[in-house]
């Protein structure tokens, strides 16, 4: 009798313990992703860029392309594809600047790079990061001018990568930022 | 060791007792994880749409996308050159999960690789706060048992999704208990703003959020489709257009447009530059979005003259390709 006691008592203990894990391991009420930055890391350069680049930062990453997609007057989704190959240190900042035709700034998506692009296995591979950008000026201007370039926030004076190569984009007088891309509004 | 007659029946009862307590338990949780799993995953049209993963299909030509693909029946449409139409299309689906099911999937287990995918595409496809919120990671136990044994067991840090999704009835997702009201006798009962059961014009005008994961998924699915070499035809399936459309209508087609301009892609909208007497008879709809059977066969024909003319004009410009190569 008490075995057959213990055998039932164990029986239900087991049984609420199976669905208590299950209730806990089976409850996903997380919202789905929807930040202001994606990215994830690819070994293969992604076909079907809208602008493919070849700018060189210092030999210490590359921007290889950019795709703006304007989602409204106000907004834009811009993905960036980049190609770490060395260590970023304290350059761990992208300035991104949209300007007119007399280097106006109209806005901007200045953001930081992930620390994690930085380490060694993140190297030669290739990220693909999109942005949502917030247009505060714009419509009353007709040409958009996008100018790309890397600086550290954390030193003084924020100094920034200097370009090695820029694929054929125009740099400016430092060679601290290139152009990227142009488009109409 | 003396038994006595009182000790003998007072095990038997309070045995048999906790016995039947037991068979009761479980054929309670077994009942309602049943209808948990009918009524809330969908599971029958999703398993049914996951048979296509398996080694013996063959199709040159899928169909991907969420509910509103349902407009399209495969086995009316008649294709030249005798190419083959298979659907993969799941309701409630958005970007996130057919790159999921693309990538992590088909592509593994899939031996033939289609020349073209026809995506479906709702105007609303990016939203999934209230239109397109279904999760891959509840789906699991709609994969064929081949994949499903494989995946668990190889893919163990995903175990305890594996395991879980075989029992819905402790995935309640508190946000939406849409599928719990649908139990209950009163079906107007609502949880969620977004359902589907408010007035027809309302529910248009609240689906159409942009949600930057399903969008950056969505254009991870197309470069994903142009590096393995796969057409891709971008559809959108008639609406009944007697409705009135929120404000995110018209700027949720302009992304669109600009996405096939981007990615040199064929765009066929039944509900814009292609609509027809289809999208203007109520007969020909189950609500405002979904075609009923009738629509969907009118629909299927009208589809099936112009999906010939693609497939005419891609193996021209391809001969013409192979041409110039030569």
């Amino acid at each position: 009798m008490a075995i057959s006691k213990i055998i039932i008592r164990l029986t239900l203990s087991t049984l609420i313990f199976l669905m208590g894990t299950l209730l806990f391991i089976g409850c996903d009420n997380k919202p789905q992703t929807s930040g202001t930055a994606h990215w994830d890391i690819v070994d293969v350069l992604p076909v079907g860029i809208a602008q493919p680049l070849k700018i060189n930062y210092d030999n210490k990453i590359n921007l290889v392309g950019i795709t703006i997609i304007k989602l409204s007057s106000e907004e834009l989704m811009v993905f960036y594809f980049w190609q770490p190959l060395q260590e970023l240190g304290a350059f761990d900042k992208v300035f991104v600047h949209f300007t007119d035709a007399n280097n106006n700034i109209l806005f901007q998506n200045d953001h930081s790079l992930d620390p994690s692009w930085s380490s060694k296995k993140s190297h030669g591979k290739y990220i693909r990061e999109m942005q949502r950008v917030k247009i505060d000026k714009g419509p009353e201007v007709k040409d958009c001018y996008v100018k790309v370039g890397i600086f550290a926030p954390d030193l003084s004076g924020w100094p920034r990568l200097k370009i090695t190569t820029s694929g054929g984009m125009a740099i400016d007088e430092s060679s601290m930022s290139a152009i990227v891309d142009h488009f109409i509004f | 060791m003396t038994i006595t007659a009182s000790s003998i029946t007072g095990f038997d009862m309070r045995s048999t007792s906790a016995i039947a307590f037991l068979i009761i338990l479980i054929t309670l949780f077994y009942g309602v994880n049943k209808v948990f799993r009918t009524q809330a995953a969908v599971d029958l049209t999703a398993s049914n749409a996951y048979k296509i993963l398996s080694p013996e299909d063959k199709s040159d030509i899928l169909i991907m996308g969420s509910s509103h693909a349902d407009g399209i029946i495969a086995n009316y449409l008649k294709i030249n050159h005798g190419l083959s139409v298979g659907k993969f299309s799941i309701p409630g689906s958005n970007p996130e999960y057919n790159y999921n099911l693309y990538t992590k999937y088909f592509k593994k287990y899939h031996e033939n690789k289609p020349s073209l995918v026809i995506y479906c595409v709702d105007w609303f496809i990016f939203d999934d706060v209230n239109a397109l919120r279904r999760k891959i990671d509840n789906d699991y136990s709609c994969l064929p048992r081949h994949i499903y044994a494989s995946e668990s067991i190889y893919n163990l840090k995903d175990i305890q999704k594996y395991v879980s999704c075989l029992f819905p009835v402790f995935r309640v997702d508190r946000n939406n208990l849409s599928h719990i009201t649908r139990l209950l006798p009163n079906k107007s009962v609502s949880t969620t703003p977004s359902s589907y059961r408010d007035s027809e014009d309302r529910a248009r005008a609240i689906v159409g959020h942009v949600s930057d994961g399903q969008f950056y998924y969505f254009i991870k699915l197309l470069e994903e489709f142009k590096a393995d070499k796969i057409k891709v035809l971008l559809v959108q399936t008639p609406e009944y257009l007697k409705v009135k459309y929120g404000a995110s209508y018209a700027h949720n087609n302009n992304i669109l447009n600009q996405i096939a301009d981007l990615y040199g892609l064929e765009y066929l909208n039944y509900n814009h530059d292609k609509a027809s007497s289809i999208n203007y008879d109520k007969n020909n709809y189950a609500d405002w979005g979904h075609l009923n059977s009738n629509g969907a066969v009118a629909f299927t024909q009208l589809f099936n003259y112009d999906l010939n003319k693609y497939v005419e004009n891609t193996l021209l410009n391809r001969a013409r390709k192979d041409d110039d190569v030569l």
